[in-house]
């Protein structure tokens, strides 16, 4: 099995990442581009690997290739338009994205969400990092080399997004939420449907996790490869599942509840040892506990009332004053910096993207691994290059 | 909560627009605390706090310091026990093109030694009287739970910040992106090549004279 002296411990920074090292006789090391078109990327990234056999000696990961310059094009465009923005930066968890920015101009305005609509949009970031998760979980199969369950998956994912589709239109890239609410109600069989999907979800989900999470080649594939101690990973900034499965328990929901989450009664599953099938059976768990919070939140929901402050529905222009945001992203920690002037745009936006702080960490998870290894590391940290770029 | 004055930083508080102090009593206790505990923690580098931020629940507690003390400052707030400022959530800045320097934020009055007089290097700059880069480093300790901002300005003519890799290792892409889109310099950074834009990118795309919709070949 994978090498067992696996003390991977971050080189100093000035070790001349940029630089090619120099070859010195023996051992022999040598170059392997990976990327930025390769199907394990999970989008444009490209590393650079020096390897010496199957040993990776020196990573050099480059990013920018999905760049579109968002953060600059939300200074030119009204509140209301930058939603849609932040749809496109992590494409795998629209709503989740787009709740994190109302939430931060919402707390500029001081503007109050109607109870209803604050319960949906919860519904519907869970059912999102479910289906986020379910992505990973089947990308995660594929890299390990495991075709079936990922069918299982995408059939649960497509499940969800069909109902995304009934409410607001469009399976990705949902641009629903509105300052101060919802662009509208949800269809009346809404909640039938919920109520459908719920079972079903859950047994896509237990099927897939059946087929891999204890699979023995699964298991052989992922378990200690690459783990991370909490402190790396504290000092690193990996948030979210990438930093539990180093054993911190720590989750925005739970340590600084926004939104309605101190109304909800859940774990925050940890991990043991960081490795790759921590970070992996972490988000397992967590699409459970997530099952768990939309059935709460349907219970605790009013069945009807309005979805929209009244205020929200103006030309939105908050007082001038700075506000930063947190949210728990599928993917971690996402936080919104954003300045106004008291104008009908934003002065600055600067989001903290979860997956730029975790893949920022790729360096240090794959120097001393084999060069097989290096495709689930990767997948491990489920990365969205949307995100990463901005 | 009781809008109290802090002795040590009274007389440089106020740096902008508010004389008498900020109003800190949007701030939770706990978020209060840890400003408090800041404070004390950086007493020799003259923090001023600033009006708090707002956030989720009560406001973030905002510190502005001066650019010549990042380092220290960084350091301080990561090693102490009651700040605990262990992750570096955020770093980035903001183009100020019309404001100039508040008072004491180190303008070439023997400033450390990591901090070069000379111009940022680079096309697409130009140095002038007023414009101010803010950085911003948003900081979180786990435990206990708490969020803290700190800031710091660095002029157009002088875009040199010392670089907190060596505090938070999260702060090498940061500072990397910063340097791209501001091209402010992060002194003693290991390497600021290009990260988000391709080699040979002309301009600053963060900062406000960056045009908007314009095509450029390349």
């Amino acid at each position: 099995m994978a090498d067992a002296a696996r003390n991977v411990t971050a080189p100093p920074l000035d070790s001349g990442a940029a630089q090619a090292r120099p070859v010195s006789g023996e051992p022999v090391e040598m170059l392997l581009n990976m990327g930025p078109q390769h199907p394990s990327t999970h989008g444009v990234f490209r590393m650079v690997l020096w390897v010496d056999g199957e040993k990776i000696v020196d990573i050099v990961p480059h990013i920018g290739y999905l760049h579109r310059g968002s953060e600059k094009l939300c200074e030119g465009e009204q509140y209301h338009q930058v939603i849609t923005l932040f749809d496109r930066l992590d494409y795998i968890a629209n709503f989740n994205n787009e709740h994190v920015y109302v939430r931060a101009v919402e707390r500029l305005m001081g503007l109050e969400v109607p109870e209803r609509a604050e319960y949906l949009r919860v519904i519907l970031c869970e059912l999102n990092r479910i289906a986020s998760h379910l992505l990973f979980i089947a990308t995660m199969g594929l890299d390990a080399g495991a075709m079936t369950p990922s069918m299982f998956c995408f059939r649960g994912r497509e499940r969800i997004q069909a109902l995304f589709e009934a409410v607001s239109g469009a399976r990705m890239m949902h641009n629903y939420f509105r300052i101060g609410g919802l662009k509208e109600d949800v269809p009346e069989d809404f909640m039938p449907r919920l109520r459908e999907l719920m079972p079903q979800i859950r047994e896509d989900l237990e099927e897939s996790d059946k087929l891999l999470s204890f699979n023995e080649i699964f298991l052989a594939r992922l378990k200690d490869i690459s783990p991370v101690t909490a402190e790396d990973a504290i000092d690193y900034g990996l948030t979210g599942p990438c930093l539990r499965a180093s054993g911190v328990e720590y989750d925005v929901r739970k340590a600084a509840p926004y939104s309605l989450y101190d109304r909800f009664d859940f774990n925050v599953p940890t991990g043991l040892d960081g490795d790759c099938w921590d970070r992996y059976y972490l988000r397992v768990q967590e699409c459970y506990e997530s099952l768990s919070i939309i059935e709460q939140a349907m219970e605790q929901m009013p069945a009807e009332g309005n979805v929209l402050s009244s205020l929200g529905r103006r030309l939105v222009r908050p007082p001038a004053g700075e506000v930063y945001v947190r949210a728990e992203n599928p993917r971690g920690e996402i936080g919104v910096y954003l300045v106004s002037d008291g104008s009908d745009r934003p002065y600055r936006l600067k989001v903290r993207p979860p997956s730029f702080c975790n893949l920022s960490a790729i360096r240090l998870m794959l120097i001393n691994t084999w060069v097989a290894d290096s495709v689930v590391i990767l997948g491990s940290l489920d990365i969205v290059m949307g995100e990463v770029d901005r | 909560m009781p809008n109290e004055e802090h002795p040590e930083t009274a007389p440089a508080a106020g740096a902008n627009d508010e004389p008498e102090g900020p109003d800190l009593s949007s701030l939770s206790a706990d978020a209060r605390a840890l400003l408090d505990s800041a404070l004390e923690l950086l007493r020799d580098y003259g923090p001023r706090p600033d009006l708090p931020i707002q956030g989720e629940g009560s406001g973030i507690p905002r510190l502005r310091f001066d650019r010549r003390h990042t380092l220290e400052v960084c350091r301080a707030v990561k090693d102490d026990e009651r700040v605990g400022a262990k992750m570096l959530l955020c770093l980035s800045a903001v183009d100020y093109p019309e404001r100039t320097i508040s008072r004491d934020s180190g303008s070439g009055n023997g400033e450390g030694p990591d901090v070069a007089s000379e111009p940022a290097e680079g096309e697409g700059d130009e140095p002038g009287p007023v414009g101010v880069f803010e950085v911003f480093y948003v900081l979180q300790s786990l435990e206990p739970e708490g969020t803290l901002v700190l800031k710091t300005e660095a002029p157009y003519a002088d875009p040199v910040v010392p670089s907190v890799a060596g505090v938070w290792r999260a702060a090498d892409w940061y500072e990397r992106e910063a340097h791209d889109m501001f091209g402010i310099r992060f002194a003693g950074h290991p390497d600021l090549s290009p990260l988000l834009l391709y080699d040979g990118f002309e301009g600053y795309p963060g900062r406000k004279e960056f045009p908007f919709y314009e095509y450029r070949e390349f």
